[in-house]
């Protein structure tokens, strides 16, 4: 999602894995782990000085999925798969991490307190994304 | 696209992303001994150089310093041009600045590492990342502004002391403040406008982020 390529995404990963390592002592268990983990990842992914360049991205993510088992899968979902990644490149970090929170099932609850918004403006934020999605999906 | 649909073709996304990327212990332990690449940590590396660099050009300067009250012919240097007194200034300028240096990055090399090791809301840490990165970018350019046109400051004097351009201790120091006033103006453009190249952009990106969540 904030990749440009598979070494990016592999920096990105490794970033994370130490920022997770480094921050741990901090985790008091005041929220649930899954939550500091996410607000770990997502500070590091936004924090990220590399720059996403679109035509690169579509480039990575139409390829990805053309090895091995994924390559069985119907067409159908390749093309879903180009469409998503054609959506999601149009949003900003802070959305990118909103809509990955929603579509990991995460509560507005929980979408709140790792982002550090309120609930209201989570539905708020969520709204919009889907204005957004479906003007890039339609648009392109 | 509608978000259920976006979220069926994720599923398939992370379904396979799990199947393809499963890590043992040993990948993991390998991962988190390499060196961080993050803005933060390149930031810290050119600390500890400044550090390394600044900490023996301070322990030499107060030997010499020293040196100059004790034994001042053993300890001259550049007779030609500097005498005892010029010799004992110019290394207590260095020894003030460079103290002033190590205390600055000392701070924010403190507050680095305390961001680093916290855990804050996305939005709260972008504030906070955000005020590290405008604190840092300041101290550089303060700091390089302060070095140069001190070292400018002091060529200056160089030049026209004694054997100079010019003579008498007015000119002379006219010549040198010139020199440090003209000197920190250039400086602090061209510095400003390196700190802009380096990290304009992104922060602009990250202000924007945090713009975006902002209620309003």
């Amino acid at each position: 999602m904030y990749c440009d390529n598979e070494e990016h995404r592999k920096d990105l990963f490794q970033e994370i894995l130490i920022q997770l390592w480094k921050s741990y002592p901090s985790f008091k268990g005041d929220s649930k782990f899954s939550t500091w983990m996410y607000r770990v990842a997502i500070n590091v992914a936004i924090q990220d000085l590399r720059k996403t360049k679109k035509k690169q991205q579509l480039f990575f993510q139409t390829n990805q999925f053309k090895d091995a088992s994924v390559e069985q899968k119907s067409e159908a979902i390749d093309e879903k798969l180009k469409l998503m990644h054609m959506a999601i490149s149009g949003l900003n970090k802070v959305e990118k991490a909103i809509v990955m929170l929603h579509l990991e099932e995460k509560s507005n609850e929980e979408i709140a307190d790792i982002v550090g918004i309120t609930q209201n403006y989570v539905r708020v934020k969520m709204n919009r994304i889907k204005t957004k999605l479906s003007k890039t999906v339609k648009k392109n | 696209m509608e978000l259920l649909e976006l979220k069926s073709v994720w599923d398939v996304v992370v379904d396979d992303t799990i199947s393809k990327e499963r890590m043992d212990g040993f990948v993991v332990e390998k991962s988190i001994k390499k060196d961080s690449k993050s803005v933060l940590a390149k930031i810290k590396r050119v600390m500890y150089f400044k550090f390394s660099l600044g900490s023996l050009s301070l322990v030499i300067c107060i030997v010499m310093l020293i040196g100059s009250f004790v034994n001042p012919t053993k300890f001259a240097f550049y007779e030609a041009i500097f005498d005892v007194m010029d010799n004992r200034i110019f290394l207590a300028t260095v020894i003030l600045f460079m103290a002033a240096m190590l205390s600055w990055n000392f701070k924010a090399f403190r507050e680095i590492t305390y961001f680093e090791t916290s855990t804050a809301t996305v939005k709260e840490s972008l504030k906070r990342f955000i005020g590290i990165m405008g604190r840092t970018i300041k101290l550089n350019i303060h700091s390089g502004v302060a070095f140069n046109s001190i070292a400018l400051g002091w060529v200056s004097y160089l030049l026209n002391n004694r054997k100079g351009f010019v003579e008498g201790t007015m000119e002379i120091t006219l010549l040198v403040l010139a020199a440090i006033i003209i000197g920190a103006v250039v400086f602090f453009h061209l510095s400003r406008f390196e700190q802009k190249i380096k990290f304009g952009n992104y922060l602009n990106q990250l202000k924007s982020n945090l713009k975006d969540l902002q209620e309003k």
